[in-house]
């Protein structure tokens, strides 16, 4: 019989840890996540059963300490060739129980990734903030980007150049002094132990040296987090608004510096985008699951649904899209863990950038259609929480919406394939 | 600048009279007071204030009644040419809310089926009408052919296999089906609308009231959309119906989907509407590359260009559909095989645009899309919904097969 595990994928290219690891995951998933990710909808303002798993992802099996060096007390996994391959299967088997599960445990990584992987690293800051993420105590990381005028400006680097941003980085003596206000970041909400702030040394410039990325623990003064927001789904992703007022940070806390730090943050970019194909790749997988027991257990004319020939045509088209969203999520894999290579980017390069984009793009379209037309196979059934198929629908747009959304995608496609210069 | 939702969106404004517009106005002034200018209050409050504005509109305004002849106490809109005007109605109330179009779409399709005219059929109007004309909210569940089990041989309508059956008892038959699914309001209907079939695997409809001995329902069930619509499996044991409460023609069951396809295709566009409204709302004020407004950046105006194509396009086939049906001297009533087709090619139809038009705009919204602060999402929510149950199973097959069997005479049983 056939199962996930018959997905395609790259099997030369996966690191020897992943196996072992995979297994790991996907037993924690089965038997911590699937039963009880149906209580997640309420939970979205206390996390009662969500932090636990959170804590088990990122204390227990070290998530939260990966990308540290081994001095410090990681894994130094951003110095290894099957980085991105270890995120992504992360990303693909957590998010096959919950994606904005996976969504927070990944995330808390989201902003120390700008100063951990080579060749834009920050030993010092490194050994600074690894007590925090290696120790036993949930260390939650928050990449705070987005802003009330829009998220999608500061994102759009290439053309924007941070000009947009508002929140102000000021040097006062060995402090940078943060004003601002962000909202919406994975892991905000209350539940932030650090933030990674990209802000302005000079509101308006356009000069790259102007863009600061400075980490802000939550409990500087001065910070403040709002409760989390009401969302349609992605419950176990706490967001909400972040206001710096006055907060100071010592210098050390800017990642690299002028100039660096917008390439880190460039990076940034496309870390999303690999953490959001896992997402949508596993929650596609466990869409399959699903329509497979629902497919062959319910009749249409008497006959199985799987074996009625229309029903099986559709059938046919999710299983062969997630087939090819699997392969094109290796793909977006291959651009990162190829960053050290003769042939390779660096992940901040527009090549990574604009190709990671226009997969991320593709893979939530189908995902989102996927799921739609899953929910429609279950018919009476498909909006049934109790299937879990429409709960992945919910999630899955999210992951097509953020990081500035389609269009944002479709402008950086266009830009990268035909030069365009004033879009 | 100041608008009106329904003017930006053509329809045959010739289809509906002068009265209709007068109600759908106030009903729209009803909407904008009671609900969408109070999203928050309305969202806070939601399963309390859902119900206030239902007994609002139902019995202060008289909606519930409105499809009974008016000898049994109703308004008298049960003439097939006032089919627009019930279409008015209802996409004027989803646009405040789809639920609140959901469980009065549930509501005249059933009661359509026996109190339209020519075919008025007096036991069962008996049984339906004075829950329905009185002062009392009444809710409505239906349930129709959808999903079988594995190794279980069904009888079918049109493919659609059929798990409620009914069996000659004394003085009327004996109704029989466990665990079976409604489309909506199994939780808290007072009548059941039970697509089932006899020993011969004839299908009918049968009427039920809730409160009969031999009926139990099941858990609650959380949805994704349409909340306040509680549902749950209902189970029949031996429930007697009496004969003239069932009403023995595939026919019937026919009519039924035409109603339905239509008065969902009606709440879906509502929902869109007050969605179109939401959106237009983020495009006026949305700024993007720190200068521009949103809608006049060519590609996002084109997503929104889609977004107004696909709800006028479901606009215009709900009223098709109402046309059809309304103009009987045309197209003969529901006796004619291409009213059950239209009712299902474009009720599939309408469904898709409303929700692709959802979709779409959502992507513009962003995050505020995705909030429940700006109340895009339940939209979202509750149109998919609608479109799934609306499906029965095996996504948009069932009706593809009818539609091949009407052109084609595609042999598929
Ligand atoms: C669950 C969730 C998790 C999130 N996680 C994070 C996080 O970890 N960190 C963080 O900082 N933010 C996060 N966000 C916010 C998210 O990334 C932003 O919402 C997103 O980038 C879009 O920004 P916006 O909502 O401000 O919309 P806007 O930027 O205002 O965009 C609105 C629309 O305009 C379009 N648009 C924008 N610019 C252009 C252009 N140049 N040309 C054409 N069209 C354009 C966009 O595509 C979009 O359709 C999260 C949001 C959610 C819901």
């Amino acid at each position: 019989m056939k199962s996930i595990d018959d997905f395609s994928r790259p099997l030369n290219n996966v690191s020897p840890m992943e196996r072992p690891f995979r297994k790991v995951l996907r037993r924690v998933v089965d038997d911590e996540i699937m039963p009880h990710r149906r209580k997640y909808d309420e939970d979205w303002e206390n996390h009662e059963y969500i932090e636990p798993v959170i804590h088990k992802l990122c204390v227990g099996l070290g998530i939260q300490k990966a990308l540290f060096p081994q001095e410090y007390g990681g894994w130094s996994l951003g110095q290894s060739d099957y980085m991105m391959a270890l995120a992504y299967c992360i990303a693909e088997e957590v998010g096959r129980g919950d994606s904005a599960l996976s969504l927070s445990s990944i995330c808390s990584l989201w902003p120390v990734c700008t100063f951990l992987i080579p060749p834009l690293v920050n030993m010092d800051l490194a050994r600074e903030l690894a007590p925090m993420f290696t120790g036993e105590a949930l260390c939650i990381g928050c990449q705070a980007m987005t802003e009330p005028q829009g998220g999608s400006d500061i994102e759009n680097m290439d053309l924007i150049k941070g000009k947009t941003i508002t929140t102000t980085a000021r040097q006062d003596g060995d402090h940078w002094v943060i004003n601002g206000h962000k909202l919406w970041p994975t892991n905000s909400g209350g539940i932030a132990t650090i933030f990674g702030v990209p802000c302005t040394t000079r509101p308006g410039s356009e000069d790259p040296n102007d863009f600061a990325y400075i980490m802000v623990p939550a409990d500087t003064e001065g910070v403040t987090q709002s409760p989390p927001y009401a969302k349609a789904g992605m419950a176990a992703d706490k967001n909400g608004d972040i206001w710096f007022e006055n907060a100071r940070v010592p210098l050390s806390y800017r990642i690299h510096g002028p100039g660096k730090d917008a390439l880190a943050f460039k990076g940034l970019i496309y870390m999303g985008q690999l953490g959001s194909v896992g997402f949508a790749v596993g929650a596609l997988m466990n869409v399959y699951e699903i329509l497979y027991e629902f497919a062959s257990t319910r009749t249409f004319g008497n006959r199985l649904l799987k074996e009625n020939d229309a029903i099986a045509g559709i059938l046919g088209d999710i299983a062969g899209s997630i087939d090819i969203c699997r392969v094109l999520a290796y793909e977006v894999v291959r651009l990162g863990d190829d960053r050290n290579k003769p042939w390779g980017n660096p992940i901040y390069s527009e090549e990574t950038i604009a190709k990671s984009r226009n997969i991320k793009e593709f893979i939530c379209d189908k995902a989102v259609d996927v799921c739609g037309k899953a929910m429609d196979i279950l018919g009476t059934h498909g909006s049934d929480r109790a299937w879990d198929v429409e709960k992945h629908w919910r999630d899955l747009k999210m992951v097509q919406l953020w990081l500035g959304g389609k269009q944002l995608c479709q402008m950086e496609k266009a830009r990268y394939y035909f030069n365009c210069t004033t879009l | 600048m100041a608008y009106d939702v329904n003017e930006l969106f053509p329809y045959p404004k010739n289809w509906v009279n002068d009265e209709t517009h007068t109600i759908a106005t106030a009903v729209h002034q009803w909407a904008d007071k009671k609900i969408i200018n109070n999203r928050l209050e309305y969202q806070k409050a939601y399963s309390e204030l859902f119900l206030e504005r239902r007994r609002s509109h139902n019995l202060d305004i008289g909606f519930q009644r409105i499809i009974f002849p008016e000898e049994y106490g109703g308004s008298g809109f049960n003439t097939l040419e006032k089919t627009p005007q019930l279409v008015t109605i209802l996409g004027e109330l989803s646009r405040a809310d789809a639920g609140l179009g959901f469980m009065s779409a549930l509501e005249y399709a059933l009661s359509a089926v026996a109190a339209m005219e020519p075919n008025v059929n007096k036991e069962v109007c008996d049984l339906i009408a004075p829950m329905l004309c009185g002062q009392e909210l009444k809710t409505v569940s239906i349930l129709m052919p959808g999903q079988g089990i594995k190794d279980r041989i069904d009888p079918l309508f049109m493919g659609r296999p059929i798990s409620a059956r009914i069996t000659p008892a004394q003085e009327g038959y004996s109704l029989s089906g466990s665990g079976i699914r409604p489309i909506g309001n199994g939780a808290i209907a007072d009548i059941f609308g039970v697509v089932c079939a006899d020993p011969d695997g004839r299908p009918g409809i049968a009427y039920v009231a809730a409160d009969s001995k031999g009926i139990s329902r099941g858990e609650e069930i959380k949805q994704t959309g349409l909340d306040a619509c509680l549902n749950a499996d209902i189970s029949f044991s031996n429930v007697h119906v009496p004969s003239g409460h069932v009403i023995m023609n595939d026919d019937a069951v026919r009519e039924l989907y035409t109603w339905l396809n239509l008065f969902l295709g009606a709440v879906s566009v509502g929902a869109c509407l007050n969605f179109f409204e939401i959106l237009r709302n983020w495009a006026d004020n949305r700024v993007i590359k720190g200068k521009g407004l949103l809608k006049n950046n060519p590609l996002c105006a084109s997503v929104l260009a889609a977004v107004a194509e696909e709800i006028g396009l479901a606009k215009i086939l709900v009223y098709n559909i109402s046309n059809f049906i309304g103009r009987t001297e045309v197209w003969g009533g529901h006796e004619n095989p291409v009213i059950f087709m239209a009712a299902q090619m474009f009720g599939k139809r309408i469904q898709q645009c409303s929700l692709n038009a959802i979709n779409r705009g959502m992507e513009l919204m962003a995050s505020a899309g995705y909030a429940k602060e700006w109340h895009a999402e339940k939209h979202w929510r509750d149109v998919k919904t609608i479109q799934s149950v609306l499906c029965g199973v095996g996504a948009e097959v069932p009706v593809q097969l009818d539609i091949a069997r009407f052109f084609y005479e595609s042999d598929l049983d």
